[in-house]
């Protein structure tokens, strides 16, 4: 069988990207499987891809890639796109030229199954995919996190996918909901992770570990005032933020007036966020939302503790409060600080929170979980299914 | 076959010490291998001493039996580094475990110097604290920072305790600038860097706040930075007062 996905770019860094990499590896196994990035701005994709699955692009931004720019391009890429909604949260990065190319790809497109995986996509694919393919929608953002047209256009079209794939157990309840009375079926089904050796934190290191864009979601604001109480008290520890984004300049100087710079780096991209949160003791979330939380299940394969505020939706979902982390509500900086401080204080806590995460990240094998995307293909493409 | 460490660490004897997940089915000898040479050491179970071996600078690949030693031991340890640091040595051993999983040793020749463990630049002076490397002894108790276009120097008072250094420079020193100048420092004679830790290019990874001396009708800005090797050096501007903020 083949299997298409569509990622708005393959080639940047992100829970998003590593999931699909690390499912669409595992699909490999068994399918014939691509990978098709609507945006390429770089040679090689950021995060290790597996030689099982082909790349490849709809629209090449390299400044190598000119010359092969289709008459008009430079026109169209400038040009805001009509195809996505405005309210999109990644609109500015579609255009004319994105709304050409998705059109042409998905009235061409040759597959048996084609997973989308954001509003955009999902519901480009709705409007515009030929006949015959089964279509499934992945939701990496939670039900909440989309905007009011956004949501409208979810609702018009998403009855034309054969399914959506929710990351968690909210959102499942929240499409059913939308969905009810249309065939569209709604399953949950988390990211995975591959089978394989991981490094392991010994918890002999004094650093916090972030991870993901410096972006307004990601809350590191919040991070940085609950880790300047920290170090009140535990002068000793260390903050690494990994990830970079448009927020980086002002992270930095908010750090510098809080006066962490001794207790702050930030490290920028890394390919080995596993290797990482292994030389790190605590894993932390600071997100406004988080649509699932790559982070949380690879820090419990490491053995690395998690203190995650209480956001929709996906932490709630994967941690066990007092089991293998630490909820702490939504925004509330002092307790933050003091769940950290508590946990700095019982290195025994800490341990026992990281054999529990161990156990808890062995229900996010990938070999699980796209063992439930094959039975998801089986109940789709079963003769009169829809 | 494959052979997995669970757990690789040197001491600072430049021992290793590997708790083995998989053994390899040989474990009286380990390799270490770079482009083209080998090395084989005794390999006792779980310990081999790499003290002896003419290792030269660069990464080394661990091998067992044939076989390349992958390891889920990030051999990371921030205190670690410091005890390490703390004897007198010439040539300086890690281990780490590469993106891909495998086991590796790195090499480096390193000479005495002053490692700077927090900068705090203060209204009226930075101070800077450390310790003592691989042995270093300052020449003298000052640091100097040399203005690199003009040789011009600023001295400021060091302490040593121990292996500990602790040292000040007055902010208002350094307000001598017309212009945007850089000013290296050194300790007794040592260089002064963060090189304990595994943050390479720490320039744009940690940044340290601007402290403003004033003048008649503008301020010079005073902030410490790291440069591209990691050393610590003093950037001075001048700006209108309108901007200094």
């Amino acid at each position: 069988m083949k299997v298409s996905i569509l990622l708005m770019n393959a080639y940047g860094m992100g829970g998003t990207i590593r999931a699909t990499f690390n499912l669409a590896d595992e699909l490999a196994l068994r399918h014939d499987v691509e990978i098709v990035s609507v945006f390429r701005h770089r040679e090689k994709p950021f995060l290790p891809l597996s030689d099982r699955v082909t790349l490849t692009n709809l629209i090449d931004l390299r400044a190598e890639a000119k010359k092969w720019w289709r008459f008009g391009f430079a026109s169209r890429i400038k040009k805001p796109s009509t195809l996505v909604h405005p309210d999109e949260r990644a609109y500015t990065n579609f255009s004319a030229e994105s709304d050409r190319a998705l059109t042409q790809y998905l009235g061409e497109l040759r597959t048996d199954v084609l997973i989308t995986t954001r509003a955009a996509l999902n519901i480009a694919a709705a409007r515009l995919a030929r006949d015959g393919i089964t279509l499934v929608g992945q939701e990496h953002l939670h039900f909440g996190a989309h905007k009011p047209g956004v949501l409208e256009e979810i609702r018009r079209w998403y009855p034309k996918l054969d399914a959506v794939i929710t990351l968690t157990d909210a959102d499942h309840a929240e499409y059913s909901q939308l969905l009810e009375g249309h065939p569209t079926r709604v399953y949950p089904i988390g990211n995975g992770l591959p089978d394989q050796p991981r490094p392991q934190s010994r918890l002999d290191n004094r650093v916090v570990l972030a991870a993901g864009r410096l972006v307004k979601v990601k809350g590191y604001d919040r991070l940085l005032d609950a880790f300047a109480k920290v170090i009140e008290k535990r002068p000793d520890w260390k903050l690494r933020i990994y990830g970079s984004g448009t927020n980086a300049e002002k992270l930095s100087k908010r750090a510098r007036s809080l006066d962490l710079h001794n207790n702050v780096a930030f490290m920028g991209p890394t390919t080995d966020i596993e290797g990482e949160l292994a030389k790190a003791s605590l894993h932390v979330i600071t997100s406004r939302f988080e649509g699932f939380g790559m982070t949380i299940v690879e820090a419990f394969a490491a053995g690395v503790p998690v203190v995650s505020f209480d956001c929709p939706q996906g932490p709630r979902e994967i941690i066990t409060p007092g089991h293998d982390g630490i909820l702490v509500p939504d925004g509330d900086i002092d307790a933050f600080a003091d769940a950290l401080l508590s946990l700095m204080d019982d290195p025994d806590q800490m341990r026992r929170l990281a054999d529990n995460g161990r156990e808890t990240a062995l229900r996010y094998r990938i070999s699980e979980v796209a063992a439930r995307w094959d039975a998801v293909f089986t109940d789709l493409r079963r003769p009169g299914a829809r | 076959m494959i052979v997995l460490a669970a757990s690789a660490r040197l001491d600072a004897d430049d021992v290793l010490r590997i708790r083995w997940a998989e053994p390899p089915a040989d474990d009286t000898t380990l390799t270490l291998r770079r482009e083209g040479t080998v090395h084989t050491v005794r390999l006792d179970g779980e310990v081999a001493d790499l003290s002896q071996l003419d290792l030269t600078d660069g990464t080394w690949s661990v091998h067992a039996a044939d076989a390349e030693v992958a390891t889920t031991d990030p051999g990371f340890s921030l205190d670690g580094l410091v005890e390490y640091a703390r004897r007198s040595r010439t040539r300086a051993l890690r281990t780490f475990r590469d993106p891909s999983g495998g086991l590796r040793v790195g090499v480096r020749s390193v000479t005495p110097y002053a490692e700077v463990t927090t900068v705090h630049p203060g209204e009226e002076k930075l101070v800077l604290e450390g310790f003592l490397a691989y042995g270093a002894t300052p020449a003298a108790d000052r640091v100097v920072a040399t203005r690199r276009k003009t040789g011009d120097t600023v001295i400021g008072e060091a302490t040593v305790t121990g292996d500990r250094w602790h040292a000040e420079l007055p902010n208002a020193s350094f307000a001598v600038e017309t212009e945007r100048n850089f000013w290296d420092l050194e300790f007794g004679g040592l260089t002064v860097a963060t090189w304990l830790d595994d943050i390479p290019e720490k320039k744009t990874k940690v940044r340290f706040p601007a402290r403003h001396v004033a003048r008649d009708t503008d301020r010079v800005r005073v902030r410490a930075y790291y440069t591209d090797q990691d050393e610590l050096a003093i950037a001075t501007t001048v700006v209108a007062n309108a901007e200094a903020s």
